[in-house]
């Protein structure tokens, strides 16, 4: 008898539980299937949008290039702010390597090129300027 | 009621099975069929887009690019009214509007309208919301420099196929295999990601060329071409230890961005392509193969004092009678009597061998498409007037390159190098995938290069032809050259019509650039001396500076920093 009962017990549990698996995997897969879907709805508009900043970007590299082209740079440096290329004879070389705050000076012939002095002192015309 | 019942399962299991037999349908029967149509209707198809690489100078200064922009078609077949859609299409883009008419009344479902819209255009096409008209994106080849180095970086054609210079010689490493992607869409036409990389990028390359440099040339030479009102000019600067080109120009040039409006001598790349007699900057051959086989010694004399030389039925003059001249002031003065007589002691076989040496008569290598190999005959075709007219460089053809990779041999000690102007390829992310390795031969010895150095050296100082050329605080080492051009009419040298060159090197005892400048049928004057060396000397100050070259009597005027 109560062995009977149990039995009956079981089957009223299991029935209602294969329904709600079965019902709960069949929503399961439409719901993942959906997420998917919306998932790659977005991806696809993310990649519009970076296709669309990459192509701002290469507007924005071709104009800088075109900016920063030597004509352009010398257009603006003649005409806008008055400077000139330097005569050759008034470049000055000055030593590149050292470390620290500047300090600079004149100083006629204390160094000298290909010099061994001046070698010994780091002056040479590989690191100057 | 168990009636009822039993006739209400019947009617179930009825349509349960005609939903079991039409699902076989679809599904077993029609399979096939069914599931193409559906892809059909689900899958679109889209092209990988193929995007060139840049092009860079040896500072990664961009020369060649892509921008990104739409192009404009439409379907005939779905527009509503042609006529209103080409007028307002002609006044938005420009184009004529029955030109457009008739593409839009055209036959098909596609037909281009305009490739390669501009921003502003596209924005307003889109503004007028016109039915059968679409945009698809495309890529065009974008020059910022515009006219600088245009004959060495090329051209496109509209389909982005190289068709001129780097863009055409190295196609293959520029662009990449494309392809199709399939996407699924919805039934508005939505497309799905496949999470597939929807652009193919091509291998970036760095080339040898400065912009610097190129700039600085390039204005040079307009000024040389507005000063001396010449058909033509080239300058060439390479570094001549390495090969490595720094700058190479043309004039008349052209604007990469807008081809169609150039024509086919402006695109053509003298430098390499035009041949011309040399004139006395070929003595460069008899000089050195007389020092290299010991024929003269610097200080041999030769009689010039009469300005003039007979060969065969031929009178060969000297632009300036000289008299006695040893074979260092020969070349210095550039005396085409003394030359000769060099030439002469020389023998035509020998003449030959070393212009073949210095790679005269065959092509330079540079890795730029187009190039020629010149022209100089094998001695057994000489005739009996050549070995007068060989020597000071002429019945010979050469290119300004191959001039100018001869100078550089002398400069870097007796190495003939090759020229070129690829240094490396980049991949797109920035790793180098290819490097050209280049060797050089030996053609003449060290010191023999190093003697005609100190001859060269001359010709920029007082005495020699080309003191315009001296450059203020650094020596050059040069030779100017002035050669007749041959009149197509009489097939004789013109008297009016002349190439002007001068080629050299500095800083002399320690070249940093090798440089060539050559002007076409100059007018006013014609000397290579008064001419090309001027062009010269201008370029290769600026380019000193730019190259942090520092003068040679520099000493009392260095500054001094402490720290």
């Amino acid at each position: 008898m109560i062995k009977m009962a149990q039995k009956s017990m079981a089957s009223c549990l299991l029935k209602p539980l294969f329904v709600i698996i079965l019902l709960g995997g069949v929503f399961g897969i439409v719901w993942l299937r959906s997420s998917i879907l919306t998932m790659e709805y977005t991806i696809s508009e993310l990649e519009c949008k970076k296709m669309e900043k990459l192509r701002q970007a290469k507007m924005l590299l071709a104009e800088r290039a075109m900016l920063l082209s030597m004509q352009k740079v010398e257009k603006t440096a003649v005409r806008s702010l008055g400077l000139v290329f330097p005569d050759r004879t008034r470049v000055v070389y000055v030593k590149a390597a050292a470390q620290g705050p500047l300090k600079a000076s004149f100083e006629e012939n204390r160094y000298r090129f290909r010099d061994e002095s001046a070698t010994a002192a780091g002056v040479s015309p590989d690191n100057v300027r | 009621m168990r009636k009822r019942g039993i006739i209400l399962n019947t009617a179930l299991c009825f349509v349960f099975l005609i939903v079991v037999v039409r699902l076989f349908d679809i599904m077993i029967v029609n399979h096939k069929r069914l599931y193409a149509k559906a892809q059909m209707q689900q899958l679109k198809g889209e092209d990988i887009r193929v995007r060139r690489g840049m092009i860079l100078d040896r500072h990664g200064r961009e020369l060649a690019l892509n921008l990104e922009l739409e192009s404009l078609y439409c379907d005939p077949a779905g527009m509503d009214s042609p006529e209103k859609s080409a007028a307002a299409l002609s006044s938005v883009t420009g184009k004529p509007s029955r030109a457009i008419l008739t593409k839009l009344s055209s036959e098909g479902h596609f037909v281009w309208i305009q490739r390669k819209l501009d921003p502003d255009t596209t924005t307003k096409v889109k503004e007028l919301k016109l039915k059968g008209i679409g945009f698809m994106n495309d890529s065009k080849r974008y020059y910022p420099k515009g006219h600088l180095a245009s004959q060495i970086v090329g051209f496109v054609n509209i389909d982005n196929k190289g068709i001129e210079g780097i863009e055409l010689k190295y196609d293959g490493y520029l662009s990449s295999g494309g392809g199709k992607v399939l996407f699924s869409r919805d039934a508005s036409g939505k497309t799905l990601s496949q999470g597939v990389e929807m652009e193919s990028k091509g291998n970036n390359l760095v080339l040898t060329l400065d912009e610097g440099l190129q700039y600085t040339v390039e204005v040079e030479l307009d000024r040389a071409m507005e000063q001396w009102r010449a058909s033509a000019a080239t300058a060439i600067m390479m570094d001549p230890f390495t090969g490595e080109i720094l700058a190479l120009a043309n004039r008349p040039s052209f604007d990469p961005n807008s081809i169609s409006g150039s024509k086919n001598f402006e695109r053509r790349n003298r430098a390499i392509t035009d041949c011309y007699e040399p004139g006395s900057t070929f003595k460069i051959i008899v000089g050195t193969a007389a020092l290299e086989e010991k024929v003269v010694s610097l200080d041999s004399p030769f009689d010039c004092s009469r300005g003039t030389i007979e060969i065969g039925k031929r009178v060969v003059h000297d632009a300036h009678k000289h008299g006695v001249l040893t074979f260092k002031e020969v070349i210095q003065k550039s005396s085409n009597v003394g030359s000769i007589m060099v030439g002469m002691r020389l023998g035509k076989e020998r003449i030959y061998r070393y212009a073949k040496a210095f790679g005269f008569g065959e092509k330079t290598g540079i890795d730029l498409p187009g190039e020629v190999s010149g022209l100089i005959r094998p001695p057994e075709r000489w005739s009996g007037v050549s070995i007068g007219s060989v020597p000071i460089g002429q019945e010979v053809a050469v290119t300004p390159l191959q001039v100018l990779r001869a100078y550089s041999a002398i400069a870097n000690g007796g190495m003939l190098v090759t020229p070129h102007v690829v240094s490396r390829a980049l991949s797109p992310e920035g790793e180098e995938i290819w490097k050209p390795t280049f060797g050089a031969t030996r053609v003449i010895s060290s010191r023999t290069a190093e003697t005609f150095k100190d001859i060269l050296k001359t010709v920029t100082e007082e005495g020699g032809t080309a003191k315009s050329a001296a450059v203020n605080g650094n020596n050059v080492a040069g030779k100017t050259g002035t050669a007749q051009i041959i009149d197509p009419r009489t097939k004789r040298y013109s008297t009016e019509k002349f190439v002007s060159s001068f080629v050299g090197f500095v800083p002399a005892d320690d070249p940093k650039i090798a440089m060539i400048v050559v002007v076409y049928e100059p007018k006013g004057q014609i000397y290579g001396g008064v001419v090309a060396a001027p062009v010269f000397k201008r370029i290769a100050e600026n380019a000193l500076s730019y190259l942090n070259v520092p003068r040679e009597d520099i000493h009392g005027n260095m500054l001094v920093v402490a720290r």
